[in-house]
Parts: structure tokens; sequence; C-alpha cells
């Protein structure tokens, strides 16, 4: 019971902090973010707890259920799960949020709204933390939806800019889209396996009997029960995790702060996707380890990795590149999952949440420190300004490319290229994911030289970030590197981790065959993009205003790019358009039509009133009236007999005593 | 005073018992007839004062001697001179009554009134078999046993009367005082 | 001499003493007429008393001594009132006193 309550406390704190922040005012901005900090500290111990629990020898699986609701015989029950994935995706959560809460109160110390960004940034965390502790499908697409709601807010933060209110309008819209897949889905899960909790033992949607019986069944279009539902699931995941065709909402995200960016555009809610199909791999794998919805997965997320490189190598924004960058590493990791490699993906996506979070960051301080410009062509030189920025940008840069041997992403895009090698269904995925793993070299090493080498280019005068922006920085930095040892095949800790079974240190690993063909072909595609790209933008200086060297190379291809494939554009003329015109038509339906009936049905009421008061005025009231009046005469009749005269009065009694004395008379005789 | 009633109430059952008390009946209904019609107040009152002896007489005659002598003790000797002093001082202008005596409703509405009342309790009386009993013997009232009864079983109601007495004496006093000039 | 005469007489007293009460215009009249009517009261008590079963209980005498008591009381009263309303309109008549005129 005691781990039940500590679990549940990792993400209950940062609500509670959360709450208690909404009740502050604006000005009490050191009392929101030292609650906000503490809190989120005390779950990162917790979360760690947690994890050193799971480290057990043996397949830790705990879980706590309790019922919500009940209807009838049917009930809905909620639950926390603490199992090696969970916690693993906890402990990093909780890590990677708190180093970017601390970094954004440097970041956001001037602005007005402090507060209220600590209250949602807590908010958030809550939420993630429920996504990913949870053990009932319906308490994670409650908190699924938290999440949402929390990146609106976050995204719209500085709402008074227009541009702002409409991508996080555009987020939450595009994410709703998939989140009806999402809802579709576990509605169908529930009608096939009775209950929403993942583990029960044994009666949980997840595991025996339910499982197998989605997988026979077969429902539209000949697929089996369980595919539909993953399909229907993946479509949320689509939409948090921005993939194609729903990956429009994630660069204009970046109108958020840089915090902001870095905490959930890069570490965490987008990874919820990842983590959400690997949460529920077992329904994806139920019809088999090729089964059409993994087929689907890894389709989806080969050609989102390469659409997305593709359009990062045209862009000018230095967030924008790092969010199309995200985009097509999510597409790696869907990948992953698809070709049935649930800890390649995993260990892609904790080493990309730290090394991502530190390009954010990094990218942050950098606009920080040339005031507020995100553009990259008005950059450069950046490095000998802010040196420890440039370093450890430097360090994430490399992890992210895949930089043999010393950086974590190396380790796990190769992972993922070795599984994607060798998958029975085709070979287009691979080769699809080691060109954008060509074209990730390429762009990021363009950033590079746009950003920090050759002459400065801007108008502001660049300066270092405070320590409490750098040091997050330096951390972080360490980690991208720390991660590549258990990352490594040699010693597989991930894979014996994630699956209870311990794991023995052994180099012969490194040699195989099998290893050393892929991670050659890595190393050559690293080698070749950064080769190319420095080629192009590392030997001559690059100007603001003059194209871009591919521009004028290939002008239409590179404008393409650089209009995201015009995907906005269409999106615009048919999906929007259409939900204008129905607008229109509703509006007038609501102007004629009900406001119509309201008119009539008041019209009606009116006239019923008016005959009301006609029958008053001339029925009720004159016959009141005239009543009354003959009251009055009555009584003026009556008054003539009241003479004041006492011997009137005795003769009226003297009558009635004989009248009395002749009633009784006659009543007894 | 016992012997005295004692003697009285032999002598009215002697002879002519029932003659003692009818004569006196009618000269009460007379005086009564002229002190109701008499135009001349003074006259109207004296009418009255024979009108209560005939009855005190009446009342001795039927073996109630205390309340006989009581009637003719307090009715003519105080009652009858009250109402005398008080025509005295109301002073009518016309005491011998020029105008007409009957109020200004009528007389025929009284007399129709008391006719019809009249007719009813006859009714009543001479229908009634209660009121065809014989006459039972002549009954003893000695005072000594009014007034042990008067102190002993009808002690409430005496006191009640004597407040009554109290309280007619003090505001017949102050009602007719004459008024404090301011 | 049965019961029903001396009642008889009894409510041709009464009944002289409403007429007087009912038609006369003076107030010390009235009062007559009330005088009257509650000897006739006090004679039905006596006479009931000398019919009754048990006239040794002498209930219609003590009646009748309170009786007489009480209109003693009472003829006082209203006189000490008629003269007070003559005090106040100079006039003993029934007719003049209508204040509560409604």
């Amino acid at each position: 019971m005691h781990l039940a309550l500590l679990i549940a406390l990792v993400p209950l704190l940062p609500l509670l902090a959360a709450g208690l922040t909404s009740l502050l005012r604006r000005e009490q901005r050191v009392f929101a973010s030292t609650l906000v900090i503490a809190a989120q500290s005390v779950s990162t111990i917790i979360a760690l707890g947690a994890f050193l629990i799971t480290l057990r020898h043996g397949f830790v699986r705990e879980t706590f259920d309790f019922t919500w609701l009940t209807f009838g015989t049917a009930n809905l029950q909620l639950g926390l799960l603490l199992d090696p994935l969970g916690a693993g995706m906890a402990l990093m959560v909780t890590f990677v949020s708190l180093l970017i809460f601390i970094y954004s109160h440097g970041y956001m110390k001037e602005d007005r709204n402090y507060t209220r960004f600590f209250c949602f940034l807590s908010l958030f965390s809550a939420a993630m933390l429920g996504v990913v502790l949870s053990n009932s499908l319906l308490l994670t697409f409650i908190c699924w939806e938290l999440v949402g709601l929390a990146s609106y807010l976050l995204i719209g933060f500085w709402f008074h800019k227009p541009s702002a209110a409409a991508a996080a309008k555009k987020a939450f819209i595009t994410t709703r889209v998939g989140d009806m897949g999402f809802l579709l889905g576990m509605l169908w899960l529930y009608s096939a396996s009775g209950t929403l909790l993942f583990y029960d033992n044994g009666a949980g949607c997840l595991e025996g009997a339910a499982l197998t019986a989605m997988a026979t069944k077969t429902a539209c279009v000949g697929l089996a029960v369980s595919n539909c539902i993953a399909l229907l699931i993946f479509c949320g995941a689509a939409g948090k995790s921005g993939q194609f065709p729903l990956h429009v909402w994630l660069p204009d995200a970046m109108e958020g702060p840089t915090p902001v960016s870095a905490l959930i555009h890069a570490a965490t809610m987008v990874a919820a996707g990842v983590f959400l199909v690997a949460r529920v791999f077992p329904i994806f794998s139920a019809a088999g380890e090729t089964s059409v919805a993994l087929q689907t997965v890894a389709w989806i997320g080969a050609f989102t990795a390469l659409f997305a490189a593709l359009i990062a190598v045209a862009q000018t924004d230095i967030k924008r590149i790092l969010a199309y960058s995200t985009v097509s590493q999510l597409g790696f990791m869907m990948l992953a999952l698809g070709v049935g490699s649930v800890t390649a993906a995993m260990v892609h996506l904790i080493a990309h949440a730290f090394f991502k979070a530190l390009l954010f960051m990094g990218a942050g301080s950098v606009i920080h420190g040339v005031h507020e410009e995100q553009d990259i062509r008005n950059m450069g030189g950046i490095r000998k300004y802010m040196p420890v920025t440039f370093v450890t940008y430097a360090i994430g840069m490399m992890a992210l490319c895949g930089v043999p041997f010393f950086f974590s992403g190396f380790w796990s895009k190769d992972a993922i290229l070795h599984e994607a090698h060798g998958w029975p269904v085709s070979h287009w995925p691979f080769i699809m994911a080691a060109a954008a793993a060509c074209l990730t070299a390429f762009y990021m090493t363009r950033q590079m030289f746009y950003v920090f080498f050759g002459k400065y280019r801007g108008h502001a005068h660049p300066h270092e970030s405070p320590a409490v922006m750098t040091v997050p920085l330096m951390i972080l930095a360490a980690f991208a590197v720390l991660l590549s040892i258990p990352a490594t095949p040699a010693w597989p800790w991930f894979e014996g981790y994630g699956k209870g079974h311990p794991v023995t240190l052994a180099f012969e690993k490194l040699v195989e065959h099998d290893f050393l063909s892929i991670a050659g072909l890595s190393i050559l595609i690293v080698t070749l993009g950064i080769g190319i790209a420095w080629m192009i933008y590392g030997r001559r200086p690059l100007s603001a205003t003059a194209p871009d060297p591919l521009e004028s190379f290939w002008a239409p291809g590179f404008k393409t790019l650089a209009n995201r494939f015009y995907v906005d554009e269409l999106y615009n003329a048919t999906v929007v358009r259409a939900l204008a015109g129905l607008g229109v038509l509703f509006a007038w339906f609501d102007r004629r039509i009900l406001a119509g009936a309201i008119r009539a049905a008041a019209g009606i009421s009116v006239t019923f009133s008016k005959l009301g008061d006609l029958f008053e005025k001339f029925t009720l009231n004159l016959g009141f009236d005239s009543s009354c009046g003959g009251l009055r005469d009555c009584g003026s009749l009556f008054s003539e007999w009241e003479s004041g005269r006492v011997q009137g009065y005795l003769r009226f009694l003297g009558v009635g005593v004989v009248v009395l004395l002749a009633i009784i008379g006659w009543l007894f005789t | 005073m016992n012997e005295f009633l004692q003697r009285l109430n032999a002598l009215s059952w002697d002879a002519c018992s029932q003659w003692l008390v009818l004569i006196p009946s009618g000269v009460m209904l007379l005086a009564a007839a002229a002190a109701a019609a008499l135009r001349n107040l003074i006259h109207a009152a004296l009418c009255l004062t024979l009108s209560f002896i005939a009855l005190g007489i009446v009342f001795i005659a039927l073996g109630a001697e205390f309340v006989g002598l009581v009637q003719l003790l307090v009715y003519v000797g105080a009652v009858a001179m009250l109402i005398v002093f008080a025509i005295l001082l109301t002073r009518p202008s016309d005491l011998a009554g020029a105008k007409s005596p009957f109020a200004g409703l009528g007389p025929v509405g009284g007399i129709l009134t008391g006719a019809g009342l009249l007719v009813a309790l006859l009714a009543f009386i001479f229908s009634s078999p209660v009121a065809k009993t014989a006459l039972p013997p002549a009954p003893v009232a000695p005072v000594a046993k009014i007034g042990e009864l008067l102190m002993g079983s009808y002690i409430v109601p005496l006191q009640v009367v004597g407040v009554l007495l109290t309280a007619a004496l003090i505001g017949a006093a102050v009602l007719a005082m004459e008024d404090k000039q301011p | 001499m049965t019961l029903q005469i001396l009642l008889a007489v009894s409510a041709v007293l009464f009944a002289f003493g409403l007429v007087a009460a009912l038609t006369r215009r003076n107030a010390i009249m009235v009062l007559i007429g009330i005088e009257l009517m509650m000897g006739a009261g006090n004679l039905n008590f006596i006479a009931f008393w000398r019919f009754s079963a048990h006239p040794e209980a002498l209930t219609g005498i003590l009646f009748a001594i309170f009786s007489i008591a009480v209109a003693a009381a009472e003829a006082a009263v209203g006189l000490a009132i008629i003269i007070l309303v003559h005090r106040r309109i100079k006039s003993a008549n029934v007719d003049d006193a209508n204040q509560l005129k409604g």
C-alpha cells in the first residue's frame, strides 16, 4: 500500500503545486517558482526511488487499481502501474522537467506573467506523469487530454500575439482530430475486452484471454479487432507525436516560450505518443509480429522521418529546424516500434529527450543572448560570445546526428537501423530511415555553421546567458554523453531492464558482423552528411541577405521544402474551407430558422399575455369592481339599521328570542 | 324575628291561601302596566314602587318570607328611591310630558315584540308537563338556614356579590361625581 | 293554585317590562322596564322553589337573594350612567344618545 501512495504522489505533487500556484497573485513570483520546483524535486526523488525498485532481479510489475464509476454490473476502473517502462519514463520526465523548470526561472525572469507560467508548467508535469504511470487506458486518456490542454495554455502563453493564439488553437485542434480516433479505439477496446485496465493479474486488456480474443475476431475489411483498435489508438499517438499527416501543429508550436518548446515539444509531450504505442504494444502485436497495425506504424514513421528531415533542410528559424528535427526523430521512434522493437524505440526516446531538450534550451540561450532574434541568417559567430552554450549545443548536435561511439544518439539510432534492416516485410523503411539520418546530419551541420561559425551578422550585442540557464545545459550535455554507455549492445542494459533479465558485459557483441555492417553504414551516413554540409556552408562565409547556397542550386525544390511541401496550404484549402462553409450554413440556420422559431414562440406568449390582460381588465377587474360596488350598496343598506338607538337593537334581540323559542318549541314537540 | 315569620307563614296558608297570592299579583300587574304606560315619570316611578310592594307580598305569601322582606327593603327602600332621585337630577324639561312618551321608533314594534314573547312563553308554560305539578306542603325557610347556606355552600357567590356591590358603589360614585374643573 | 298560574303572571310581568324597555323615550323608563323584568325573574325562581321536590335546599331563595342584590347594583350603576350622560347631552332621551350610529 505504501508503494501505491508513493507512486500516486509523483503526479499528485505537481498537481497540488499547480493548484496552489493558480491561486497566487502575479507578484508572488518567488513563492510560485519555489513551490513548483520543490514539488517537482520531490517527485523526481520519488520517481528515482520507484526506478530503483524496478532494478530488482526479475520482472517487476505492480499495479494498484480502484473503481471509479459503477453503472449496473459494469464498472470503470483506474489504476497506477509500476513497471520498467513506466518507471524509466517517469524518471526521465521528472528529471528533464526539473531541469527545464530551473532553466525557466532564468528565461522568464523578465516576463510579467511568470507565476502563470509556472502554474501551467506544473499542471503539464502532473498530467504527463499521469499518462506515464497509469494502468488504465481511461486514466491515460484523461491525462492525455490534460496534457493537450496544458500544451494549448503554454503554446498560447503570449496570447496577445495573434500568431501565438492561432498556433495554440491549431495544436489543440489537430491533436483533437487524433484524439477522436483514440477515443473510438478506447471504446472499442472496452467493449471487446470488458476492461480498460492494462494489467490486472491476467484480466487486463493487454494480457491473456482478452488479447487472444481480440486477435482472432475480425471486424471491418477483414482486419482483426486488435488491429482496428490499435490503428484507432495510433491516430491519437500520431496526433500527439506529430506524425504525417497530423504533424502540422508542431512547427507552429514554436510560438511558445523556449522552455515550453524544450519540455513539451522535444522531451515529453510528443514522446507521449510513442510511449502510448509502447504501452499498448501487445494489442499492436496481438495479430502477429508483422500485423497490419504494426506495418502501418512503421511505414508512417519512416515516411515522417524522411519528410520532416527534407523540410528541415530549408528552414531559417532556429527553433523551426529543431521542431522538424523532432518530428523526424519521432518518426524514427515510430519506425522502431513498427518493426517490433519496443526497447530500441524507448532507448531512442530517452536519449532524444535529453539531447533535444539540450538543443532547445541551447537555442533559447542563443535567442536570449542575441536579444530575441530567431532567424539564423542574422546570427553567426556566436561561439565567440557564448562559449558554454556553443560547447553544450555542439554536444547535443553530435548526439542528434549520431556521431559515433561517445554519444547516445549514435547507439540508439544504430539500434533502430539495425532493427529496420532486419524487417521481413520490406527494406524501404530502412532506406528511408538511412536517408533521413543523412539529412539529419546535413541540416544540423548547416544550422551549426549558420549560427555559431563565421562572422556575426546581426545587430545586437550577444552575451553569455546566466548560470541558472547554462548549468542545466551542462547537466543535460553530460547525460547525452553518459547515456551512451547503457545503450551499447555490448552491455544491453536497457534491453535487460525492460524485460527483467540480467545483462552481462560482452564486448564481443561489438564486433559481430551483423552489428558492424550497420554501424559502419551509420558512420558513413553521418560523415557524408556532415561533409556535404561543410562543403556547402563551411567554406565560404554566409550572408544574411543572399539566398541559401542550396536555393541557388535548385530553386524550385528548395522553395517547396521551405514551404513545407505546401501541406498547410492544402489543409487550409480543403478542411478549413469546408469547416468555414459549414459554419456559414449553421449560422444561417441559427439566424433564420432557430431565431425565427424563438421569435414565434415569444410572439405566442406575448399574445397570451395580451389576452390575459384583456381578460383581467374587462372580466376580472370589472366583475370585481361591480361586486365591490354591490357590497358597498349592501353595506350602506345595512348601516341604515345601525341607528345608534339602543331600543332598536333591543327590539331585534327580543324578536330573536321569540324566534329562538319558537324553534325550540317546534323542535321539542 | 323568626317567630314573626313563622306566624306569617302559618297565616299565609290557613285560609284562602291562593287569593293571598292572586290579589297582590293582580295589583302588581296593574301597577306594572301603569308604570310602563304613564306619561308622567314620577307617577310611573310611584306605580313601580307599588308594583314592588305587591311583589314582595306575593313572595311572603308563597312562603319565601325572607326574600319578600329583602325585596321590600332593597327594591322599595333603595331602588325605587334611587329612581326617584335620578328623575329629579335629570330633570326632564317636560315632567308632564308634552311630547309623546314613546321613543322615536314608535310603540308598535316594541308592543309587538312584547306580545310575541308573551305568546311564546305562555305557549311553553301551558304545554309543559312540569308546570302541571300539584302544590306541595308548605316549606319552611328559616333565616338561620339561609344564613348557614350563605356562609357555607354559597360563600363564593356571596363574596363575589360583595365585590360586585363594592365595585358598583365606587363606580356609581365616580360616575356621578362632579366633573373636576381643569 | 298551580305553578302555571304563577308562571303566567311572571310572564305577563316580564312582557310589561319588555314593552316599557323597548318603547319609552326616557332612559329612566327603560331602567324601570328592566327592573320589572328582573322582578319577574325573581318571581319565577320563587315559584319554582315553592313547587320543587326538595324545597329544604333553599336553592330558589338563595338565587332570588343574589338576583335582588345584583339588580340593586345594576340599578345604581345604570342610574349613575344616566346622570352622567344627561350632564353631557343635557337630555335623558334615549334617541339623543345615538353617537354609535353607523
